[in-house]
């Protein structure tokens, strides 16, 4: 790939590459800051703006909105206490008592300083270690692959938290719709009963924007709407003073590493990365005790490891295909609509692409210094924005999407049915994610399961046997799936040993 | 005996998610390309994700009896009236055209959420999908549905 270098630097420094890279960093901030559109959405709604792009440049300006969006919802996490995204959940903990104290624009600095290192190491993370990944999968047989497929899968368990049995369900109905339409084998038509409209099976996206968006809406729909979140008076971005990073600088990596590592795991997400920072900074900071009251180590582990997820999470998504959550998810199937199919040949196949890809996204992080303070100040205002307002230009912005992706008009219908469905699941504490995951990963499942048997004469056990690279995946797998319940049971287990004080 | 403790909404949805699979199972007997038996065959996958579904349906309708909780009452009524409005919105885009469909969706979608200022109703109503239908046209050339009697939008 540094062969390619000069290329793929060519493809960037054109004025539409720097454009889309500006505008596309600033609107990922803007639609991440404002409550309820998230990353998931905020790419699926920009996709129809891409499509009369090059490659390149479209690919690009969605990386952009994905890492725009995950710093954009620290704004309205600092400003209103109201995440922008779920990914800065924790921001809320220390930078909405920083704001009441009067310091919003000094949490917004810690926030984007953090959050630029953050994405910055993560970036260069996903350029060292993608293609790694890849050329080491390169050998793999259908067997190889669909042990790996199995487990990117197990990332299924993770994105359920306390709901592994519904996300599991979830799962297989992900896995069902993709198999929806033309046998990939045999060509016959499965499940379309009679109606012409599914032999080309479902449309990935028009699921995810009615699942995530759609359903959203009618969601927030159903709560009381409060249109009435105080915001406090924010006059631009502040950044802290380096005397002021004293004593933090261990806090920030120790977080950056938390993110990246959990980015390149399947299923974990940067909300949970975020999280899993902010306690462990909350354990190991010297200013504990101000935890909870405005202490910029809390504003630190959570933007710096959220951010630092999204390079890692890129990982595994583009070097072999395996999204990680429902955002990657998202960026695969639109990186697919731009003719670009995320998997072990990718690297091969599209080296100047994916050169402009990295460096791309390495600009992107570096960029959200100087348009974080520009944005934040900017967008501030939009966060008073009545909320049934915003929620009836996301519908139209989501049926724009999903027309846009096919030109189909029953891309429509699914949508607004996955959207009701999607309503009625989310109520009853079904998770989406695995339903959107189970859909990208089911048809390579299906193909490499059946190749597979194929070659082995119907012999399941064969893939045990003679494929010691399957065998280890899949042991890695059944651990991802069995140890949270194990560990579980061992729990309570443990706790009826203990005797009872009583 | 209370019967909400059994027939609520949770209940509904846990029995509904085990008869889907159940039905999308049978719904495979006796199809002609289910002879070639095997990996070969294209409902082999599916059913295998079929009866995974059944099995932790079964586990979830199981441990949803268990709880004994009662569905959430709350009011449903805006929820009706977007959704309604969602699926008039994707009937009603291509017969009518991206321009009027979205305006009369946003005018719903306002008017059922609380908004009732009538100016403020039209003017957003009428701005957003203008200024979409007007990009996607005129600038980036994608032409969004135009109604079916004229030409103009």
């Amino acid at each position: 790939m540094l062969q390619s270098l000069p290329q793929s630097l060519a493809l960037i420094w054109t004025l539409e590459g720097i454009l889309v890279l500006l505008f596309g960093t600033a609107l990922g901030i803007v639609l991440g800051a404002l409550p309820g559109i998230g990353s998931t959405v905020a790419v699926a709604m920009v996709l129809p703006f891409t499509l009369t792009m090059e490659q390149a440049p479209a690919i690009l300006t969605l990386l952009a909105i994905y890492a725009g969006s995950v710093y954009g919802g620290s704004i309205s996490a600092i400003l209103i206490n109201t995440p922008g995204t779920p990914q800065s959940a924790a921001t809320c903990f220390d930078g909405y008592p920083m704001a009441q104290q009067g310091k919003a624009g000094l949490a917004l600095g810690w926030s984007t300083v953090a959050s630029v290192i953050g994405g910055t190491v993560s970036a260069i993370v996903l350029i060292f270690a993608a293609p790694q990944l890849a050329a080491l999968a390169l050998n793999f047989g259908p067997i190889e692959i669909f042990a790996l497929i199995l487990l990117g899968m197990t990332c299924i368990v993770s994105v359920s938290e306390g709901t592994v049995v519904k996300g599991l369900m979830m799962g297989m109905l992900g896995i069902f719709l993709s198999c929806v339409g033309g046998d990939p084998i045999t060509g016959e038509s499965r499940f379309t009963f009679g109606n012409y409209q599914f032999i080309a099976g479902f449309n990935l996206l028009a699921i995810v924007i009615g699942v995530f968006a759609l359903s959203e809406v009618l969601i927030r729909a159903a709560q009381r709407l409060d249109n009435t979140a105080a915001m406090f008076d924010f006059n631009g971005l502040v950044l802290p003073k380096l005397d002021q990073w004293r004593g933090r600088g261990r806090n920030l990596m120790k977080s950056v590493a938390i993110g990246c590592g959990i980015g390149i795991l399947p299923g974990t997400g940067a909300a949970t990365a975020a999280f899993i920072s902010y306690a462990e900074a909350k354990r190991s900071s010297p200013n504990r005790a101000n935890f909870g009251k405005g202490e910029p180590d809390g504003i630190i582990a959570s933007e710096s490891a959220n951010n630092a997820v999204t390079g890692g999470a890129l990982v595994p998504t583009l070097a072999l295909g395996i999204p990680g959550d429902a955002v990657t998810a998202v960026m695969l199937a639109t990186l697919t609509v731009h003719g670009v199919t995320p998997g072990i040949r990718l690297m091969q196949d599209n080296p100047v692409v994916m050169g402009a890809i990295f460096i791309g996204f390495l600009l992107v992080n570096l960029l959200l210094l100087p348009l974080g303070a520009l944005v934040s100040r900017t967008s501030a205002p939009l966060l008073r924005l009545p909320e049934p307002y915003m929620l009836a230009a996301i519908t139209v912005f989501c049926m724009v999407g999903v027309y846009f992706v096919n030109g189909n008009p029953f891309d429509l219908i699914v949508a607004v049915v996955a959207g009701i469905v999607g309503f009625i699941l989310r109520r009853q504490g079904f998770p989406m994610a695995p339903l959107v995951i189970g859909m990208v990963l089911g048809p390579t499942l299906e193909i490499s399961l059946r190749q597979g048997l194929i070659l082995t004469d119907g012999q399941f056990s064969a893939f045990f046997i003679g494929h010691p690279i399957a065998l280890v995946l899949m042991t890695i797998a059944a651990i991802a799936l069995l140890y949270k319940p194990i560990i579980k049971a061992w729990g309570r287990y443990d706790k009826d040993q203990v005797p009872s004080k009583d | 005996m209370n019967t909400t403790r059994w027939i609520n909404e949770r209940s509904l949805v846990a029995v509904t998610l085990l008869l889907i699979p159940v039905a999308l199972l049978l719904s495979t007997q006796g199809l002609k390309f289910a002879d070639l038996g095997g990996a070969f065959s294209p409902v082999f996958f599916p059913s295998i994700a079929l009866w995974l579904w059944i099995g932790l349906a079964v586990i979830n309708m199981v441990t949803e009896i268990l709880l004994k909780t009662a569905g959430s009452p709350a009011p449903l009524w805006r929820v009706m009236i977007v959704a309604l409005g969602f699926i008039g919105y994707a009937l009603t885009i291509m017969p009518l055209g991206f321009l009027l469909s979205s305006i009369l969706f946003c005018v719903l979608c306002l008017l059922s959420l609380g908004i009732r200022k009538p100016l403020v109703v039209a003017g957003f109503s009428v701005a957003l999908p203008a200024t979409l239908f007007f990009l996607f046209n005129y600038v980036l050339i994608l032409p969004l549905p135009h109604s079916s009697w004229t030409h103009l939008f």
